[in-house]
């Protein structure tokens, strides 16, 4: 307990919130589809789309474009909440909203958490393809 | 119905496309606002629906585009959870119906019997407004050749909704 109140406060909007997909929007995209091809065929797109998003954000980030940043942080909110990638979906959703507000340190961080839950939800986005095999 | 999809986002778009196709429309794609204002004049769908925020063309000036057109075309809006602001512009703007990412098909599929119903109208609209409008070339014609004496052409302007 001693341990837990020593950690230093964790910054906001980096809180590890848990999964990386929520497996019921998951579920749902694979009912409606009723082709596990095409299930694999989305995952694919998203995880290489998601990537390169990522890549855009660190672009607009260092050039100052905060419009670029506002847009391609919404894509990525769009797609990764189809697919049910609820941290990225959040993450995206808060530096898009940092980025209509104006340049923050905080900014930085985001990007920086996205790359990772980008990843985290690719891989996990996989597991599940592969685990419904 | 020929619908157009005006979606930046690959796999939000096949997700769309292969929804409409189970429920049997035909599906044209455009990857941008620009692109998809070149297919909506070559292929004149009966609906379309369209990102927000898209490269190029955004949303809502592509709405604003369709509705200076002369024709009709049920318009939908796809908006990301939490943006009931944007959906709220987008009605504003023109558009008839909006839809939320992660997509719901069920609310697809009632947003296009909406549209279903909308252009259907619209479409006997046009025919009456056609009907109208021979009916009046053959009168001004008539009336020219002096057979139609008291008879004045028909404003048909007058009959058709602005």
């Amino acid at each position: 307990v001693l341990g837990e109140w020593a950690q230093p406060p964790r910054p906001a909007g980096t809180d590890d919130a848990g999964a990386a997909i929520d497996p019921a929007v998951l579920g749902r995209l694979r009912v409606g589809l009723d082709d596990d091809e095409v299930l694999a065929e989305i995952v694919a797109l998203y995880s290489t789309d998601a990537a390169s998003r990522v890549a855009e954000l660190e672009l607009a980030l260092a050039a100052g474009d905060a419009e670029g940043l506002v847009r391609t942080a919404h894509t990525l909110k769009g797609s990764s909440s189809n697919v049910g990638a609820t941290q990225v979906t959040l993450l995206a959703q808060r530096l898009g909203d940092e980025a209509l507000d104006g340049e923050s340190d905080e900014m930085h961080l985001l990007v920086d958490r996205l790359r990772d839950e980008v990843t985290r939800a690719a891989s996990a986005l996989r597991a599940d393809l592969a685990a419904a095999v | 119905m020929k619908i157009l999809v005006a979606e930046d986002d690959p796999a939000s778009l096949l997700i769309l496309r292969k929804a409409l196709q189970r429920l049997g429309h035909d599906c044209v794609a455009a990857r941008n606002g620009t692109e998809a204002w070149e297919q909506y004049l070559a292929r004149v769908p009966d609906v379309v629906i369209t990102d927000w925020m898209m490269p190029g063309m955004d949303g809502p000036e592509l709405i604003a585009r369709i509705r200076e057109a002369p024709r009709y075309c049920y318009v939908v809006i796809l908006t990301a959870l939490a943006e009931d602001a944007n959906a709220l512009e987008g009605m504003s703007a023109g558009a008839d119906g909006y839809l939320t990412k992660p997509l719901n098909r069920a609310e697809l599929e009632l947003s296009l019997v909406a549209a279903e119903r909308m252009t259907a109208l619209h479409r006997r609209l046009a025919e009456r407004e056609a009907e109208l409008e021979a009916v009046n070339a053959r009168l001004k014609k008539e009336s020219r050749r002096g057979l139609c004496l008291g008879v004045r052409p028909i404003d048909c302007a007058a009959f058709v909704p602005s």
